[in-house]
């Protein structure tokens, strides 16, 4: 049992534990070197410092370095008397013998000491309880309780937990960015154009977790004015008319002459016709203030227009064969929208010298205007011009004059409008919550308009008294303006800046029924809830069990819970990092938008899958089909077989296909996605460091600690031999760092079959062979198909994790000792049905842990 | 009263070689000086903040000695007429930060804002920003290129926003709005007094429905309330001011948004104008993270992929003619700054007015070190101390933090210490 080492390592633990907190490290010698900062100072970063450990507690510090089982100088009467408070005798037994040698009198490893354990220590009974449950205590190589023995220490340790104290819960918590566009949109009817109300409001920065986090979530100055300018421009959308009739539509043809967008190398007019010929994201509109929409509304735009020019030069610019596409879509009439495209853009194909009319009918906001652009043209002519003028294909006076190339020549640019189809079109009926349009001088209907909206910004029921000060402002408001619209829109954009508005209210313990709906609404589709819910709040059924049961259902099996399974798959595997290092775009070119895109939704189809197909969660780490399409087949090296309803067509980009996989393959489970791969890289090389903390932290939730502050980072010297191997070994033949990196360094080898952007490779160049092999919880693998095997053999420990993970997303906020017992019934209850993950989720949403704070 | 100044170098019309076609730069500038209702009594101090998203290769940024008399390293050659007007430092760097190139984040506070708590991760620049309030247009500008910088955090903790296009912070600062549009957004602005002052009798009614564990966020939001007033007052003080008039072309296009031959001339041209015309007195700009190919003569490499160089002579090659473009821009600025006399001062320039900091949160790049980062601070009527090597004697680093205390007391703010600051940096 003895192991090498053992002693001296014992001895000078508590310098290395020190070390392996940057923030104490700092802390002490910052205060001893510079002499002018005053010792208070110096004492409440040491206690930071201690906090800090604290909450990255995990395998930190109870990492143990010694093994010895006797606890040398104390007797075990002593310690039986510390324990009594906490510990019945047979988990006495348990703890001191697998525990206290490392957290006893003599070492404290992580500062932590079990012999003394007060039942009052609430917070380290939960991480005592978390450490022991997820199995990262004691550690690998250290002699490990029976399954029975753990599962008694750890449920014990947690009914202490939850039962000493009131748990700490989030409070009032702000709708975060995502929410908020959802909600004012929903709350306002604005479906039908590309108005994001959301889009001028401040990113949410969250350090760790999700973003339904509320102590993330803060609240400024800064984002409080945004908040009241887009409900300002929101409501100006929505609420544009109050008239009985709709406005007139009106015929504006464009004058040739007056269309502008592109740089005057690639443009050119007469009186009968405009002809650009650069492509990108360069969009071609009216120069004048009066191509702005006045009212939203649909729009029939007709374009007159053909494609000239296909070779003017020796050599084929953009498109070359293809025939040239002419889209036509609308943008935000302000500047910031210039990189913009609208997303429902349409695309029309054109003929060499032969015109053709098109026609697009589509809704247009207020202040935005159509444009057209030229999809598939050279977004950058003049760099292919210059390569050529190198190559001498294009003579410089070719090159210094008006650019020639492919382009495309509009004759007609019409648009018609505003029509309705129906009036009062749709974001006025939902905002008033009426389908017609009330008599604004009639004083009852007026507040009947006000209280129906208060009640669906509110998300609840809205008294009579806390309508006065609303009634109050309508009132103040008409007397400035003179006019009720004016009135409301100012009164209602007040509401959407209040308190009700932004932030999630729920009471202590067991939530009332509209709060219920709203945990369920936001949790599912992440937006207000809709009119069934809300009837069922309004009369408390949604409190009945077989009720809630029935709207879990409801909500799962509406498109819109996608927004659960994409957010939540992207948050929790941090799929919204990929794209952020990417690679050197003109050594790989092959990577691209499109193939990120596709990385992304490889990884967020196979969450879904097995989410909607109630598979097993065992399909997230090992699977033998994935979703590929072509551009991601031939990253893989997976042969592609054509598409058969198109035959010839390539699959570039297009959408994603499930396909079995070849046996042996690796790529199954998240583990073997590119997006994974691509995202744990950065840009240039890999780390198996930092792949391996990216899998205990984020795919399997057992984080690794930070490293200590005084270690540098790896650097390859690309001009030697070493391999990254060799380079790890040195670096772990520290015992202070073989700590946390035997268990970090296997999971990043497993993966090192595959390069930055998750190419398979088995070289790192023609010296250096990639070798994968490691060791895992006791147990060797060969590769990450051996690694896989490994985590799918006790799927207690990931399905756990899943579960605290969904629930975190749920609640929006960390669960404490008190949550885990639902977890744990919920994970025993899964693990009787295998597993499946929408049982999972049906449980999570119709426990405790949904309708209790 | 004032004169109409013309800027220095009229011979500055650069012209870039990029494979045989010569592109003119924006020409000529000028500026007209700002009408002198908006001219303080006292020359006040500037505050221009500078950062590298990948930093500087240490190898070739660090001079070999130290002192008044230290030999310039290459990186820095492009300073030499400068000597006497800036001072480099090592060994400083922020100790509580390790967080790789997460510390962009903290390069200017010394703290990782993201899940700190309100009104502790604050960065310098936006404390100078608080000082000087609207006494000028714009409390503080930021701009950046090739990727935003996102070194500049307020006190409520959220990321300040930066222009990416040098052209849009032209039009923000010269262009005229239309007449149409000031009365416009004078009216929003009204209708937010308003709503601001409603929502205040509003969240007392709301408070009563809360539990006492939402009192947190209740205050935060109570706080809100009364900032944003404040600010509200302030930008409608200036919408009907007129803009300052500036005789500067900015009608050119770069080729890119990689194309920093073009773009970073004119992004420290605008920050001159604004300096100038007093638009602003504190500035954040530089240079982001990112790995593409920077369209420079002899750079063949994507940016990030070259600082992870491993130590291979080709790729170093290319870093450092990116590092010395960056100080060649910086020495431009400064040069600009030092060559603009002050009005009824003989001696004086703008640069004395005017601190000109060079930072970075990375110490070396390729092993992603936050340590002893490559640090530059120019003008500000400073004693400048040549090469310092700030290296304590217990051998810790001075926290750069101390630089920022004493750039912060330089420029008015009464402050002992700047966040985790331990004192100040003699520069008197």
């Amino acid at each position: 049992m003895e192991r090498p080492g053992r002693h001296a390592s014992s001895m000078s633990s508590s310098t290395e534990h020190r070390s392996a907190v940057p923030q104490m490290m700092s802390g002490k010698t910052h205060s001893g070197g510079a002499p002018r900062k005053p010792a208070a100072s110096a004492v409440r970063q040491t206690r930071k410092a201690r906090q800090a450990m604290r909450s990255t507690l995990p395998s930190k510090c109870l990492v143990p370095i010694v093994a010895a089982l006797h606890a040398p100088r104390i007797s075990i009467a002593i310690l039986l008397t510390a324990f009594c408070t906490v510990a019945s005798q047979a988990q006495q037994a348990t703890l001191q013998k697998y525990c206290v040698h490392c957290h006893g009198i003599d070492t404290q490893e992580g500062d932590v000491r079990l012999d003394t354990l007060q039942s009052s220590d609430t917070e380290l009974l939960t991480r005592v309880y978390e450490q022991v449950s997820s199995q990262q205590m004691p550690p690998g190589d250290e002699p490990q309780p029976s399954r029975e023995q753990r599962s008694q220490l750890a449920s014990h340790f947690l009914s202490l937990a939850k039962s000493s104290t009131q748990p700490e819960t989030a409070a009032l918590r702000r709708l975060n960015k995502r929410e908020y566009s959802n909600t004012v949109r929903d709350l306002l009817g604005l479906h039908d154009g590309i108005f994001d109300p959301g889009k001028f409001i401040y990113k949410d920065e969250i350090a760790h977790g999700f973003d339904t986090q509320a102590d993330s979530l803060v609240t400024s100055n800064e984002l409080l004015l945004e908040y009241l300018q887009a409900a300002q421009s929101s409501l100006g959308q929505a609420l544009f008319s109050l008239d009985q009739h709709p406005p007139e539509p009106d015929i504006a043809t464009v004058k040739m002459s007056r269309l502008t967008g592109a740089s005057r190398r690639y443009e050119s007019k007469s009186g009968d016709a405009y002809i650009f010929r650069i492509g990108g994201n360069k969009k071609i509109y009216d120069a004048s203030e009066r191509r702005l929409m006045q009212a939203p509304g649909l729009y029939r735009i007709t374009v007159t227009a053909s494609a000239i020019d296909k070779q003017r030069y020796s050599v084929p610019f953009a498109p070359a064969d293809q025939p040239p596409i002419l889209a036509i879509g609308a943008v935000a009439g302000h500047r910031s929208a210039d990189s913009e495209l609208d997303r429902h853009e349409k695309s029309f194909p054109l003929t060499y010298g032969k015109e053709r009319t098109v026609q697009v009918e589509r809704w247009i906001e207020k202040g935005f205007h159509p444009y057209l652009r030229f999809t598939n043209g050279s977004s950058k002519p003049i760099t292919q011009v210059r390569s050529n003028l190198r190559r001498k294909k294009i003579t410089k006076a070719e090159a210094n004059r008006q650019f020639l190339g492919p382009g495309i020549r509009v004759t007609e640019f019409k648009i018609e409008g505003p029509i309705y189809k129906e009036w009062p079109p749709q974001s006025v009926t939902t905002t008033i919550g009426s389908n017609s349009i009330p008599n604004l001088e009639d004083p009852k209907q007026r507040l009947y308009l006000l209280g129906r909206f208060a009640k669906r910004a509110f998300r609840r029921a809205v008294s009579r008294e806390e309508m006065a000060l609303w009634t109050e402002h309508l009132k103040n408001r008409y007397e400035s303006s003179n006019d009720w619209r004016t009135a409301f829109v100012e009164t209602m954009t007040a509401m959407m800046a209040s308190p009700d508005f932004l932030y999630l209210r729920e009471d202590e313990g067991q939530l009332d029924a509209f709060q219920l709906a709203n945990r369920l609404s936001y949790f599912f589709w992440s937006t207000m809830p809709d009119a069934e819910l809300f009837t069922l709040a309004e009369s408390g059924q949604l409190m009945d069990k077989d009720v809630l049961q029935k709207q879990v259902d409801r909500l799962f099996n509406d498109p819109r819970s996608n927004r659960f399974s994409v957010s939540f798959a992207d948050q929790w595997l941090s799929l919204d990092t990929l794209g952020t290092m990417p690679p050197d775009n003109k050594e790989f070119r092959f990577y691209n938008e499109s193939l990120e895109n596709a990385m992304r939704a490889e990884t967020r189809s196979l969450f879904q899958h097995v989410l909607r197909q109630n598979r097993s969660v065992t399909e997230l780490i090992d699977s033998d089909y994935t979703f590929l399409n072509e551009q991601l087949a031939s990253l893989y090296g997976i042969p592609w077989k054509a598409n058969a309803k198109k035959p010839g067509k390539k699959n570039i980009g297009g959408e994603l296909v499930l396909t079995k996989l070849p046996q042996h393959s690796a790529r199954g489970g998240v583990l073997g996605h590119a997006s994974v791969l691509t995202l744990t890289s950065n840009g240039v090389e890999t780390s198996p460091v930092v792949r391996g903390v990216w899998v205990l932290e984020h795919f399997l939730g057992t984080p690794a600690p930070p490293p200590p502050a005084e270690v540098p980072a790896l650097v390859p010297d690309l001009n030697g031999a070493e391999s990254v191997r060799q380079l790890l070994e040195k670096h772990r033949s520290d015992a202070a760092c073989m700590k946390c990196h035997q268990r970090i360094d296997p999971l990043g080898f497993a993966l090192e079959s595959f390069d930055h952007v998750g190419r398979f490779r088995t070289k790192y160049s023609k010296r250096q062979k990639v070798s994968t092999e490691g060791r895992y919880m006791g147990n060797d693998f060969e590769d990450l198909r051996g690694l896989k095997r490994i985590l799918a053999a006790d799927l207690d420990l990931f399905a756990r994790n899943l579960i605290i993970k969904i629930a975190e997303y749920a609640k929006g906020r960390k669960l404490v000792a008190a949550d885990y017992p639902v977890v744990e019934s919920i994970l025993k209850s899964t693990e009787n049905d295998g597993f499946k993950l929408k049982h999972m989720v049906y449980q999570i949403a119709t426990s405790e842990l949904m309708t209790n704070k | 009263m004032s004169p109409k100044v013309t800027a220095p170098d009229s011979q500055r019309r650069l012209f870039l070689k990029a494979s045989g076609i010569t592109v003119a730069l924006p020409a000529l500038p000028s500026v007209a000086a700002p009408a002198t209702k908006n001219m303080p009594d006292r020359e006040p101090m500037r505050m221009v903040c500078v950062s590298s998203g990948l930093g500087y290769f240490p190898g070739t940024f660090f001079p070999k000695s130290f002192g008044t008399d230290y030999e310039l390293s290459p990186t820095l050659e492009p300073m030499s007429n400068l000597r006497d007007h800036f001072t480099v430092f090592s060994h400083m760097d922020h100790p509580a930060i390790f967080t790789k190139h997460g510390a962009m984040a903290s390069v200017l506070s010394g703290v990782t804002p993201q899940g700190s708590a309100a009104g502790t991760s604050v960065s310098i620049d936006q404390v100078a920003a608080e000082h000087v309030g609207y006494q000028t247009r714009f409390p503080s500008l930021h701009v950046s290129i090739g990727g935003s910088l996102g070194a500049s955090w307020t006190r409520s903790g959220i990321k300040v926003r930066e222009h990416s296009n040098p052209r849009d912070l032209f039009n923000l600062l010269f262009i005229q709005d239309s007449k149409a549009a000031i009365k416009r957004r004078e009216i929003e602005l009204r209708e937010q007094g308003s709503i601001l002052d409603l929502l205040r009798q509003q969240a007392k009614q709301f408070e009563r429905r809360t539990n006492p564990s939402d009192k947190q966020k209740l205050d935060e939001y109570l706080t809100a309330i009364r900032e944003a007033e404040t600010k509200l007052q302030g930008m409608q003080r200036w919408l009907n001011e007129e803009k300052p008039d500036v005789d500067y072309d900015a009608s050119g296009n770069p080729h890119s948004g990689m194309d920093y031959g073009f773009l970073a001339p004119l992004m420290f041209d605008l920050l001159f104008l604004a300096i100038q015309s007093d638009s602003s007195r504190v500035f954040t700009a530089g240079f982001g993270m990112h790995n593409r190919t920077i369209e420079l003569d002899g750079v063949t490499g994507g940016y990030h992929g070259l600082s992870h160089h491993g130590n291979r002579p080709d790729q170093l090659r290319q870093l450092q003619l990116i590092d010395k473009f960056y100080l060649q821009q910086l020495a431009r600025f400064v040069q600009r700054l030092k060559d603009s006399p002050l009005p009824n001062r003989d001696d004086d320039s703008l640069l004395d007015k005017t601190m000109v900091l060079l930072g970075t949160g990375l110490g070396d790049a390729s092993r992603h070190s936050n340590r002893d980062l490559p640090t530059i601070i120019a003008g500000g009527g400073f004693k400048h101390r040549g090469h310092v090597n700030a290296k304590l004697p217990s051998g810790e680093r001075t926290p750069l933090n101390n630089l920022y205390t004493t750039m912060l007391q330089n420029f008015g703010v009464k402050i002992d210490r700047f966040n985790s600051a331990t004192g100040s940096v003699e520069l008197g």
